[in-house]
């Protein structure tokens, strides 16, 4: 049997697509998802200082 | 310079501790077999492994109850797929079987029935040591994989929620008991307000992580319940002074409030999760050993203690930025 046809044997044997992403990216999308939602609360958080910033300096217009 | 180094310190731990985190390789291991149960007779085995160099001179080593039986034949397929070719005893005497790869072990991958007399135990040989991911590189855990990243985000937001926190009751004290009261309400306000922020980025970021490695988005945990009623008992704290419009009696009522949501978050937080008669899935809970007793080792450390540091400093640059802001706020509508 060559190295070839192991190798679709192989493919086969394997996994559907929960083990494909399990164990083909070892559950790296969580990292990623979870990096991202610190980003995006920090985004927020600096929104709403901005808009703090701003109400105080339309009532310094006036 | 002198009075923001901690903010450029923030930045720079958090900086080395992100893209560490991020980029630091994962040690190789095995992660799956197929099949996965072993019976007397001949056995095709596909090993996958995750961040391996298989090579066909590293020894295979199959252990059944102290006894060893190897492969007659390995294929490699790739770096990270192996084929083994196993004439499997009669006789197992343990229901499960390691598999060991050149360094690499993988504890009870297969399961058979067992109690069997043992069979005649071979000699595998030693062959030559497997190539490993040189270098730095974080342990690799079953079920976590790189999701054990997540150590260097999901439980500094806690750090920086309890350092805040305690910073906010610190000045409620020093606010009922000397003078400058409402300067420093106004500091523990912000201080709760933004430990609250990193609340919630800690139960959803935590939410995540037990999604992939527990299966559910929320399960009821002691730990998790408690920081749950954590934030609750501080969302508490912003409602009460909400319903009071003097500020000194605000101030007063709401510093005395804060000492005890502090302990009530320290009992939720460290005492309870840790009673031995409560079980809880979160490590460093119960009887859960927490990563420090199994593979917080110095690998994971060397990155974990800045980003902690980092996220804390941060914390308290937010909360220092709000308190200026309400100050002004304040001062300008006077």
């Amino acid at each position: 049997m060559s190295p070839f046809q192991l190798h679709t044997i192989a493919l086969q044997a394997a996994p559907s697509w929960l083990e494909h992403s399990l164990h083909g990216n070892g559950k790296i999308n969580v990292v990623v998802a979870v990096v991202g939602l610190i980003v995006l609360g920090l985004g927020l958080w600096m929104w709403r200082m901005d808009l703090r910033l701003k109400r105080m300096e339309e009532q310094q217009r006036k | 310079m002198k009075h923001w180094w901690w903010k450029i310190a923030a930045v720079i731990l958090l900086l080395a501790a992100s893209v560490a985190g991020l980029y630091v390789p994962l040690a190789p291991a095995l992660v799956h077999v197929a099949p996965d149960r072993l019976g007397a007779g001949s056995a095709e085995i596909l090993v996958t492994g995750y961040n391996t160099r298989f090579e066909e001179s590293m020894p295979v080593r199959f252990s059944n109850g102290g006894d060893e039986f190897c492969p007659q034949r390995v294929v490699v397929l790739d770096a990270t797929h192996m084929k083994l070719f196993v004439e499997v005893p009669v006789g197992l005497r343990a229901a499960m079987t390691d598999l060991a790869i050149g360094n690499l072990s993988y504890p009870g991958a297969f399961y058979s029935k067992g109690g069997g007399s043992g069979f005649p135990a071979m000699d595998c040989g030693d062959g030559t040591p497997s190539p490993t991911v040189g270098g730095f590189t974080f342990p690799n855990q079953s079920i976590l994989y790189e999701s054990i990243r997540n150590l260097h985000f999901h439980v500094p937001m806690w750090f920086a929620m309890i350092a805040l926190m305690g910073m906010s009751v610190w000045h409620s004290i020093k606010g009922l008991s000397g003078t400058g009261t409402l300067e420093h309400d106004r500091a523990a306000l912000s201080a709760v307000e933004v430990g609250l922020w990193f609340c919630a980025l800690g139960l959803l970021t935590g939410s995540l992580w037990a999604r992939a490695t527990w299966g559910t988005f929320w399960t009821n945990d002691v730990k998790l319940n408690g920081a749950a009623v954590t934030a609750l008992i501080y969302l508490a704290y912003l409602v009460l002074r909400g319903s009071i419009t003097d500020p000194y009696k605000r101030a007063r009522l709401a510093s005395i409030y804060n000492v005890f949501a502090f302990a009530l978050l320290v009992l939720f937080l460290f005492v309870v999760p840790r009673l031995n008669e409560i079980d809880s899935l979160h490590p460093g809970n119960g009887g859960n050993s927490g990563f420090n007793d199994l593979d917080l080792d110095n690998r994971l450390r060397i990155v974990f203690y800045p980003a902690v540091a980092g996220w804390v400093l941060m914390g308290l640059w937010m909360a220092q930025l709000r308190t200026r802001a309400t100050r002004l706020a304040e001062q300008m509508e006077l």
